[in-house]
């Protein structure tokens, strides 16, 4: 049996070839599904632990990148045999790069990592309309919704969500948070968000104590 | 009585290239990165400036005369959209087409050469992109013979005609205006080229966790190229006014060892090269330059001109501040949203903390794309401002 420690070193680590020899070897071994429970528990802990290393300026964003990929395969290897349930997600997160804006790397970034925090996170994928993340808190109801963006002018996108969201009377049912390198105190005033941060792991922390399970 | 604009010309050249050599000019010099915020300036979309470059070059004589800066961004990154048309381009994505007509160009992280390729890559960098990589990007060049070359020399045509409609207006500036376009040329690092255009963002910083050595071996196969573009785009005769353009992407997406180990070696050649040209450089250092000022501190003196986003203006004085000359910081955000009031007391603190010893520019911390990013008004104050505030005393 593999012990739950390497995998949570593996992904930390970022040893790609160790992480997923360690996962064939332990679906080999016939695990059960609190066996594959706690398997995903200890990598979602290596990723925590990878968002660690990048607030303490260890890593940059080419290992969130790098985990992510990681993470991504584990996971692809592991769901399969995965009788997921509801009740272990922690929250809901409606997540796409605003309106008028394709770009995908940190909004992809972030949604492995909240997916890896416990998550479920329906990604809208990029130049999503307001109309759109209406729609999207309409049918899913998330607790949260997250908009990226990497240009300025994305910032207007964010704020007409914000407005549409406000105008549908769903304001109050959500908590809005923005991202992007861009992205500061002004814009997010400017903009209406409830919080907003330039780091995926930070952002994960604050979607966390929203949903009431980080202090 | 009011300058002639050969006057103008001079004085603005001569306080640019005063602050880059290091020195201390009879004022700090000003200028902003305008490019997207120039067609929306006159009520205009990115699409048609794109399109219809007698509009672009008037949208950009209107900021001309009503800012007065020392400097104006060149207009590069306002695309000319035919070209693209003609080749069947995909990477870039064209306002008006697959974008809103308001929109900047943009760059989604696509990737169009695989990891398994390499080894061809390295052996012959050149016939790679000229065969594989571009028949990838410009669906035209696809079809066949004669199709492909007729889709060629339209783009190529249009482009050179573009070129020449740029330059005269550049010349035409100059004469009229007084007013220096602030670079001229372009080229990239090996690793940020190969991430940017061929291997994509994501692809290549997963490169260099699976095949180090190829990547490394693919930035030196590439560097002569990019050497080669230097002096191509710069054109004659080489000379240390205008600045050549040297955007930079992937450095900040790196820990400092794998900066160290894949982007410096072929960055530094490079720019040593383009020193050796008898040029000076303006990096373009996007996101926060911090871990890697030290190796910023070791290029020749006197030669760069680093436009910082969000680095610590005071740390990077300390650092730099004996041989690079350092320009930019004051936030869009605050320009485009807040009160004249905030943007000079930024503008105040900036100017005490960079401005001793010469060495330094007043410059935005982003490139100006959207309305949002700069209230004319504020635009108008701050520059006011740093032309009172901004003398040297002798």
């Amino acid at each position: 049996m593999v012990a739950l420690e390497e995998f949570t070193k593996a992904i930390t680590d970022l040893d790609e070839e160790k992480a997923i020899h360690l996962v064939n070897e332990f679906l080999a071994s016939d695990p059960s599904q609190g066996d594959i429970t706690e398997a995903i528990k200890a990598c979602q802990e290596g990723m925590s632990e990878v968002g660690n290393r990048y607030e303490a300026k260890d890593y940059f964003l080419a290992e969130l990148i790098f985990s992510s990929e990681v993470f991504r395969r584990v996971m692809e290897l592991i769901r399969p045999r995965f009788k997921r349930t509801a009740a272990q997600r922690i929250g809901k997160v409606a997540l796409g790069t605003a309106k008028g804006d394709i770009h995908d790397i940190g909004k992809d970034i972030v949604r492995t990592m909240l997916e890896a925090g416990g998550f479920e996170v329906h990604d809208l994928g990029v130049d999503v309309s307001s109309q759109q993340f209406v729609n999207t808190i309409e049918e899913i109801t998330p607790q949260i919704v997250g908009m990226s963006g990497l240009i300025t002018p994305t910032f207007d996108s964010m704020k007409a969500t914000v407005d549409a969201i406000k105008a549908a009377g769903l304001r109050e049912d959500v908590k809005i948070i923005i991202g992007g390198n861009l992205v500061d105190q002004v814009v997010s005033e400017h903009v209406g968000a409830d919080g907003f941060s330039n780091s995926a792991p930070e952002g994960v922390k604050i979607c966390k104590r929203w949903v009431g399970v980080l202090e | 009585m009011k300058e002639s604009a050969d006057e103008l010309l001079h004085q603005r050249v001569h306080r640019l290239k005063t602050a880059i050599s290091l020195n201390e000019p009879d004022r700090i010099p000003i200028f902003f990165q305008t490019l997207s915020w120039i067609p929306h300036y006159s009520g205009l979309t990115v699409q048609e400036t794109s399109f219809d470059y007698g509009s672009l070059i008037r949208a950009i004589e209107k900021v001309i005369q009503d800012f007065e800066w020392d400097g104006i961004w060149s207009p590069g990154g306002i695309w000319p959209a035919p070209v693209f048309i003609a080749l069947g381009q995909t990477q870039y994505l064209v306002p008006g087409e697959s974008l809103d007509a308001r929109s900047s160009f943009q760059f989604p992280d696509v990737s169009c050469m695989e990891p398994d390729e390499y080894p061809e890559f390295i052996a012959d960098p050149y016939a790679f992109i000229v065969e594989k990589i571009m028949p990838r990007r410009c669906t035209e060049l696809t079809k066949p013979f004669p199709r492909n070359a007729i889709s060629l020399a339209k783009g190529a045509l249009e482009f050179g005609r573009y070129l020449t409609l740029m330059d005269a207006a550049y010349e035409r500036w100059r004469q009229v205006y007084g007013m220096p376009v602030l670079t001229k040329g372009l080229t990239g690092a090996p690793l940020d080229i190969l991430a940017d255009f061929y291997r994509g963002i994501r692809g290549l910083l997963i490169d260099i966790k699976r095949r180090p050595e190829q990547v490394k071996e693919a930035c030196e196969a590439l560097l002569p190229l990019q050497i080669k573009f230097a002096k191509v785009s710069y054109g004659e005769p080489k000379t240390d006014f205008p600045p050549i353009m040297l955007p930079i992407h992937i450095a900040t997406f790196l820990r400092p060892s794998d900066f160290a180990e894949f982007f410096w070696p072929t960055f530094y050649k490079l720019v040593i090269a383009i020193v050796e040209m008898g040029l000076t450089c303006l990096l373009m250092l996007e996101g926060t330059w911090d871990p890697y000022l030290d190796y910023l501190a070791q290029l020749p003196k006197g030669k760069f001109l680093g436009l910082m986003q969000h680095v610590d203006m005071k740390r990077a004085k300390a650092v730099l501040g004996n041989n690079m000359c350092i320009a930019g910081n004051i936030p869009c955000s605050l320009l485009g949203h807040r009160t004249q009031e905030e943007v000079l007391a930024y503008a105040k603190k900036l100017i005490d903390t960079c401005a001793p010893g010469g060495g330094y520019i007043f410059a935005a911390d982003s490139t100006l794309l959207s309305l949002n990013d700069a209230k004319p008004e504020n635009l108008l104050a701050v520059t006011k401002f740093v032309k009172e505030y901004g003398g040297y005393r002798k």
